[in-house]
């Protein structure tokens, strides 16, 4: 029987891992932490190790390093679960000898399974092995295994779904001691722990199939992780990108399983920014989403854009030569497509004034330049999520319908 | 051949030979340039990382260009502009010690006071130059350690 390792820190994660491997005919053993899983791998000599990258204290990418410098495991395959949004994370991770890296927002035990047999084989089911001896068929029937995966996947969910309220109330404590915080200490104590909260429901909606709570949280567990390792970047900007991811995932958790068919929906994002550097970071940060943009540098180019289709989401850029973010966006007001289009305005002039100047000219969000990477895709994920669940009504062109738009580079 | 599963992450490009470290700086000293944001704007490719340092150096070596016209001319509104818009792109990649004196120019130029501009400029001229030595020196690509294996 082949043997597997769970290093996951979080234990409804690693149970309901462990529990389908064993159920579909592996050995399997669960370590909650880096150290522990490294003495547990020399007892246990398993054949994979299933390794969550974001572990408290030793590192999975420190864990994978060690593992690789004992000559008894070099070869050992080592699958690691990440968070798509922690690229460097992961390309640390590859460096180190990670066998193969999955991304936890949609891993439901099924498809770590299908992984597991395609990289080392085994996974008979216990009571398919014995069948096997007796002169039964050699295979299940497809229809009976699928009924029995949907089967646990709809236990899972529905045991995610009730704990969903307390879930959110813990998040929203969590907040509320973040933003009272007054000494930096504090505060990043507030952060991390919220960090924490939110790592698990990512890995919970992950394998419960809840995709868009997923990769919110993922999202935001990146941010936070950011804004914890340089504190310098916690600012009043950041903090408001937190509070309103946190009060989103609480609209998606109201929400539970009516939204958690699709992915990222496809959105059309238009960027305005007449600086090319700029614009190429806003782009990438939304590419981080996969979410695909139109760049364009002139605002009264972007406004002939406006006229002629509809787009999900605006970044505008403030100050600009021949009409400002605050101009583009009084006008693009005036069009019947985008009354209600989400404008967020980019800037580095962030005071009161400036506030209250986007809030006039019909902006909804802003975002201080220079912005995280990260935070700015948290943010788009917020828009284009809200405006795909509570959808506007669409009464023009949309770029993806016209071919003449493609998405753009700068 | 069976397709990449959605949810299995493949590996990017090479990545960026990693900071030279024969020459510590010393803790308290800012660096010109925050690698890590590079590094995260390009997922560490360091082709896209050279690509973008280039594109940097050429808009730059252009405004400064402008921005000392500017200042000989005594054109406030001009200066504003034109620092503005260098600061907005140096802060996105993580130009620490550069912003500070667009903004400052930025400033005077808001205020219509140009007073110290000319000198602020030649610091932000000599800043722009280490920042150009701090970057050929960490982007010149490394040779690979005897001995090293190639996956």
């Amino acid at each position: 029987m082949k043997k597997i390792l769970i290093i996951e820190d979080d234990q409804i994660v690693s149970n309901v891992y462990r529990n389908k491997l064993v159920m579909e005919g592996y050995q399997a053993e669960v370590a909650l932490d880096g150290e522990t899983g490294l003495k547990v791998m020399r007892t246990f000599q398993p054949d994979a190790i299933v390794l969550d990258l974001m572990l408290p204290n030793m590192s999975g990418v420190d864990v994978i390093r060690q593992i690789r410098s004992e000559a008894d495991f070099s070869k050992l395959p080592i699958i690691v679960f990440s968070n798509t949004y922690l690229t460097n994370l992961i390309q640390d991770a590859w460096k180190a000898g990670a066998t193969k890296c999955v991304s936890k927002i949609n891993c439901p035990p099924k498809d770590l399974l299908d992984l597991m047999r395609r990289t080392i084989g085994g996974g008979e089911a216990v009571s398919h092995a014995r069948q096997k001896t007796e002169g039964a068929p050699a295979t299940k029937p497809a229809t009976v295994v699928s009924e029995a995966d949907a089967e646990f996947q709809a236990e899972l969910r529905k045991t995610l779904i009730a704990s969903l309220p307390a879930t959110l109330a813990t998040l929203r404590a969590g907040l509320q001691s973040l933003v009272k915080s007054d000494t930096e200490v504090a505060r990043l104590k507030h952060i991390h722990e919220l960090y924490r909260r939110v790592h698990a429901v990512n890995g919970n909606a992950g394998i419960a199939g809840l995709v868009p709570i997923a990769h919110l949280a993922a999202a935001l567990e990146a941010l936070l992780k950011e804004i914890y390792e340089n504190p310098k970047n916690i600012n009043s900007s950041t903090l408001r990108t937190v509070a309103n991811a946190v009060d989103f995932l609480g609209f998606l958790f109201e929400r539970g399983p009516r939204s958690d068919k699709q992915g990222i929906p496809s959105a059309s994002i238009l960027v305005v920014d007449d600086e090319a550097i700029s614009r190429r970071a806003i782009i990438y940060s939304l590419e981080k989403a996969q979410l695909q943009s139109i760049s364009v540098e002139d605002p009264n180019a972007a406004f002939k854009l406006l006229s002629e289709n509809q787009f999900d989401l605006v970044f505008l850029d403030v100050d600009m030569p021949g009409m400002t973010g605050y101009e583009l966006c009084t006008r693009l007001r005036n069009l019947p497509l985008h009354k209600k289009t989400p404008v967020v305005f980019i800037t580095g002039l962030s005071d009161f004034d400036n506030r209250t100047s986007s809030m006039m000219a019909g902006g909804n969000d802003f975002i201080a330049k220079p912005f995280l990477f990260i935070e700015l895709t948290v943010k788009a994920l917020i828009h284009v999520l809200r405006g795909k669940l509570q959808p506007r009504p669409v009464t023009g062109n949309h770029p993806a319908s016209n071919p003449q738009l493609m998405p753009s580079k700068c | 051949m069976k397709n990449t599963p959605d949810n299995e992450l493949t590996p990017a490009a090479p990545t960026a030979p990693s900071p030279k470290t024969d020459t510590p700086a010393p803790a308290d000293e800012v660096q010109p340039v925050e690698m890590d944001r590079l590094n995260d704007l390009t997922d560490g490719d360091a082709d896209s990382i050279r690509e973008l340092v280039d594109m940097f150096y050429k808009q730059t070596t252009q405004q400064l260009a402008q921005l000392e016209a500017a200042v000989r001319a005594n054109k406030a509104d001009d200066v504003r502009r034109v620092a503005h818009s260098c600061a907005g792109a140096s802060a996105t990649l993580g130009m620490t010690r550069f912003v500070p004196l667009l903004r400052e120019l930025e400033k005077q130029g808001a205020a219509g006071a140009l007073t110290t501009a000319a000198q602020v400029y030649e610091d932000a001229a000599r800043e722009f130059k280490h920042i150009q030595n701090y970057l050929a020196a960490r982007l010149t690509p490394a040779a690979p350690p005897p001995g090293a294996a190639h996956s």
